[in-house]
């Protein structure tokens, strides 16, 4: 059977960082051993086309020290997809400026974990990157681009959203807020507990509320909050499901095809090199944990919700990890507000 | 699940399917829930912990939560009341019908990795 492509397809083109963050997923530093020479990245930009799929989102480790990204990057919008670039903006030159306007992406987005530089660099790894993140966001502001910020929040930088976004108040960029999940680097003794990221919540809704969109467009990740009986809805466009496999598609810089790079190892389901992408995304069995989803599949609390069949049971990366098993993701309003009533009474 | 359970699905399919200002009517009149005094006192720390006052946790928690505060059209009679409940009746029975096996479609370049200025026009 031929699918409907993926809306877009998420490429780690590189393992290699510069920095060394304590939540990175990946917990990339290095460059794999195998990764993609540049003709099977560029052979790789024409399969995705070729599956339908409308767009790439760039990243790494980080993409930019990827010597042939600008070579991905063209091929990319070449062949008529939508590209965006996630740097983390450390030692971005002018050259590598210069060669992000020539591409023209749709966005470019770069990572700030904290308002202050001890924070940010802390969480980082690497002196300076603070200093460093804030220049490039600078330039990429004032060159027009359309220009992203990603927090990404666990316990120690919770307490820094009010300065982050102080900071870019004004500034027209997007500002995502997601959460840490304890993949890569990231312990289990970071994660925000329930009532944290309740707190997280919160913090988004009431900014939705107090700014215009003028001032500072900001919005959840898309796999936060699900159906909160109190709170407004946190993202952009509705949640309507865990889309690993459906709606994206993450690649590994040595090919690994899964349904989406936030789930782990265990989620590959092929690799480029062996059988042809074309093939793997068309495979029924491909990523069937979220294509195929059936009630007995769910956690008892989920199957026992509403909005279960829109919701299936919340982001698979963040059930799996923080529940032992897909479809019951602890992470959702729904369930934490029944909580927190319970506790009140 | 009854009928009744399948009104906010409804509504939120609604939402999936673009039609955000009747989304933003129903959902505020019915799939609000009044927030008790002690559940605010519960929630207001909660916001304290990223720098919220109680009176923008108040705000947020009852923007979409009160169902006294109906609008006045709703109260014009019963026969507007009929036609009202004959629509949700027709959207609890699509909502009842929502496929397990959903295949939907996408929406280029936005979501999956990261939001640009663009999705929020
Ligand atoms: S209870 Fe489960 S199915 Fe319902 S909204 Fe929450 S995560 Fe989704
Ligand atoms: S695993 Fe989570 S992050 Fe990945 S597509 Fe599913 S909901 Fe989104």
């Amino acid at each position: 059977m031929v699918r409907p492509g993926p809306g877009c397809a998420v490429w780690e083109i590189t393992l290699k960082c510069n920095l060394n963050c304590m939540h990175c997923g990946s917990a990339a530093g290095k460059a794999r051993s195998d990764e993609l020479t540049t003709d099977e990245a560029l052979q790789l930009c024409d399969d995705l086309k070729g599956i339908g799929c409308q767009g790439v989102a760039m990243m790494g480790g980080e993409p930019l020290l990827r010597k042939d990204w600008p070579s991905i990057a063209e091929r990319v919008r070449e062949v008529g997809m939508d590209l965006s670039i996630i740097t983390n903006g450390y030692k971005i030159t002018e050259s590598k400026f210069q060669r992000i306007f020539d591409v023209n992406p749709e966005l470019v987005t770069v990572s700030i974990d904290g308002g202050h530089a001890a924070i940010h660099d802390t969480i980082r790894g690497v002196p300076g990157s603070f200093k460093q993140v804030v220049a490039t966001l600078r330039r990429l502001v004032k060159s027009g681009l359309p220009t992203g910020v990603i927090t990404t929040v666990h316990k120690m930088n919770l307490g820094e959203l009010p300065t982050i976004r102080k900071f870019l108040l004004g500034t027209g960029v997007a500002w995502q807020i997601q959460m840490a999940t304890p993949y890569g680097r990231l312990t289990y003794d970071h994660v925000l507990s329930k009532e944290e990221y309740y707190s997280l919540a919160l913090f988004i809704a009431a900014t939705r509320k107090r700014y215009s969109k003028k001032e500072l467009m900001i919005a959840g990740a898309h796999d936060m909050g699900y159906f909160s009986r109190v709170l407004p809805p946190l993202q952009v466009y509705p949640w309507q499901g865990c889309q690993a496999g459906i709606s994206t598609l993450g690649i590994e810089s040595n090919g690994n095809i899964l349904g989406c790079l936030a789930l782990p190892p265990e989620y590959v389901e092929g690799n480029i090199r062996e059988r042809p992408l074309k093939e793997i995304w068309n495979d029924d069995a491909f990523s069937s944990y979220t294509r195929r989803v059936r009630r007995t599949d769910l956690g008892s609390e989920c199957a026992s919700c509403t909005y279960s069949k829109i919701c299936k049971g919340g982001c698979s990366a963040v059930s799996h990890s923080m529940a032992g098993g897909l479809h019951r993701d602890p992470y959702c309003l729904r369930l934490i507000e029944e909580g927190l009533k319970k506790s009140n009474s | 699940m009854s009928l009744m359970d399948m009104i906010p699905v409804g509504i939120e399919l609604l939402r999936l399917s673009g039609r955000d200002g009747v989304y933003a009517i129903l959902s505020r009149v019915f799939k609000a829930q009044p927030t008790p005094l002690a559940y605010r006192r519960r929630i207001r720390p909660l916001g304290a912990s990223v720098g919220l006052s109680e009176a923008e946790v108040d705000e947020v928690i009852s923007g979409s939560s009160n169902v006294t505060v109906l609008p006045s059209w709703l109260k014009w009679g019963l026969v507007a009341f009929i036609v009202v409940v004959l629509i949700l009746s027709a959207i609890a029975v699509t909502g009842s019908y929502v496929p397990w096996y959903t295949n939907p479609t996408y929406v280029p370049g936005t979501d999956y990795a990261s939001i640009r200025p663009k999705d929020f026009l």
